[in-house]
């Protein structure tokens, strides 16, 4: 890379937004080239200085309060419908009741929908990083080396372990977006199979979504108390879920994993 | 039944998200009453938008909203959108932003606004809309590119061209400040 090309992306390099390769090549080019490695650390002092400066505009408490009841007040202003015309209020009750019917049979279908879309999502990363020679940003069986890649990168540091000794290898690591939100994507082997785990923060509605078998590829979601799991790969049910266990058994058993 | 059950869980998903739509608007629209208002807008119409809510992205959500709220404030109370930016410093030319009324001139503006603080904020405040909205999504929420992308309806190339060039202007804008922290 020339000086004018790392100019250009410096910004999103601190940031941890470009690929392992463009990263690398910043990399080495601001260890040789003091210019640019100048404009490095006054990039980094920048952000220092932002965010040491405490300038960040936390909203009143009353805001809160009022807002409350701003809500509450729209709420009751749809419940009791004030301004409707009289002659429109025989047909009130047939009104709601098909609400109640239209928002029941949402209520049935959302959550299939958001689940077939999460399901999508999962398989799609999971073939993507097989097909396009992108399976680990950074690849090593080290946790220790891929845990503190994710600084920086995520707003969450995912508990990682290496299940060498027990038949799952870990190869790597990468960053992943499922629907939009990113997770930390681990990889491990097992035999010739490759597992993607994707680990995101927040318990979400995941664990309510039972093993699936998705374009061929077995599925499985959990939670605990501060991460949703899930992992997927051509391996058979059983032998996915044994891979669950030995997990559950690292984080469970210490609960403090998260932190470093 | 369903519009109580209906409140409770926007306010479970959108509520602690509270700050981050205040801060945004709080810096686009330039002052604290104003940015109550605006917030307390978008509140509203993203529950009255809550049953199409179908995005995993709460914050990026009520971000976007917050931002559309912000701009259309300052459309209907005609204010300018780069509020604290003279056009001749829009114009482009860097050198003119330190000779610019963007940093502090006179002994008063100066002893006004000494502490780093201040100055951070001013150097903020003084970037034309479109950099202050994405060194604000960067710099304080620390969102993603491709989040910033959703808020602001851009490309990721976008967000970060745009990215590094309200950085460049901040070093410059904060130079002395970065050299008393060396």
């Amino acid at each position: 890379m020339k000086c004018d090309e790392v100019n250009a992306v410096l910004s999103a390099y601190i940031d941890g937004e470009l690929s392992s390769v463009q990263t690398q090549q910043v990399n080495e080019h601001i260890q040789s080239c003091a210019d640019c490695s100048k404009d490095y650390r006054a990039l980094i002092q920048l952000g220092n200085t932002i965010k040491s400066s405490n300038i960040y505009a936390s909203a009143p408490a009353h805001l809160k309060k009022q807002l409350s009841d701003k809500l509450r007040e729209n709420e009751n202003r749809t419940l009791y419908w004030p301004g409707i015309p009289a002659r429109f209020a025989y047909s009130l009750p047939a009104l709601l009741l098909g609400l109640i019917i239209g928002w029941a049979a949402m209520s049935q279908f959302k959550p299939r929908d958001s689940e077939d879309e999460l399901l999508q999502s999962l398989a799609s990363a999971h073939i993507h990083s097989l097909m396009a020679n992108h399976l680990t940003d950074v690849a090593s069986s080290d946790s220790h080396t891929v845990k503190p890649w994710f600084h920086g990168r995520l707003d969450f540091s995912p508990p990682v372990h290496d299940f060498t000794q027990q038949g799952y290898p870990l190869i790597g690591g990468r960053l992943e977006y499922l629907a939009e939100n990113p997770a930390a994507a681990l990889v491990y082997r097992h035999s010739q199979h490759t597992i993607n785990l994707f680990i995101q923060p927040e318990p979400a509605q995941t664990s309510s979504i039972k093993p699936a078998v998705y374009n061929g590829y077995q599925i499985i979601n959990w939670n605990d108390e501060s991460f949703s799991y899930s992992a997927i790969s051509d391996l058979n049910l059983s032998d996915l879920k044994r891979f669950r266990a030995l997990l559950n058994n690292k984080t469970s058993r210490k609960p403090e994993a998260a932190k470093d | 039944m369903f519009g109580k059950n209906k409140r409770k869980q926007f306010e479970k998903l959108f509520q602690p998200h509270l700050d981050a739509a205040y801060n945004l608007a709080r810096y686009l629209c330039g002052n604290a009453y104003d940015a109550e208002d605006i917030v307390q807008e978008a509140y509203l119409r993203a529950y009255r938008a809550f049953d199409d809510y179908t995005n995993d992205n709460s914050r990026a959500w009520i971000l976007t909203i917050t931002r559309n709220s912000c701009y259309s404030w300052m459309r209907r109370h005609n204010m300018n959108l780069n509020v604290s930016f003279d056009e001749e410093v829009n114009s482009g030319d860097i050198d003119t932003l330190l000779s610019s009324s963007a940093i502090p001139q006179s002994p008063e503006q100066i002893a006004e606004s000494n502490s780093k603080q201040q100055l951070v904020r001013q150097a903020i405040k003084s970037l034309p809309i479109e950099f202050r909205e994405v060194a604000i999504l960067r710099e304080l929420e620390e969102l993603s590119y491709q989040e910033i992308g959703l808020v602001l309806g851009i490309p990721n190339g976008t967000v970060m061209s745009r990215l590094a060039r309200a950085r460049k202007r901040l070093r410059i804008l904060l130079a002395n400040v970065n050299e008393q922290e060396r």
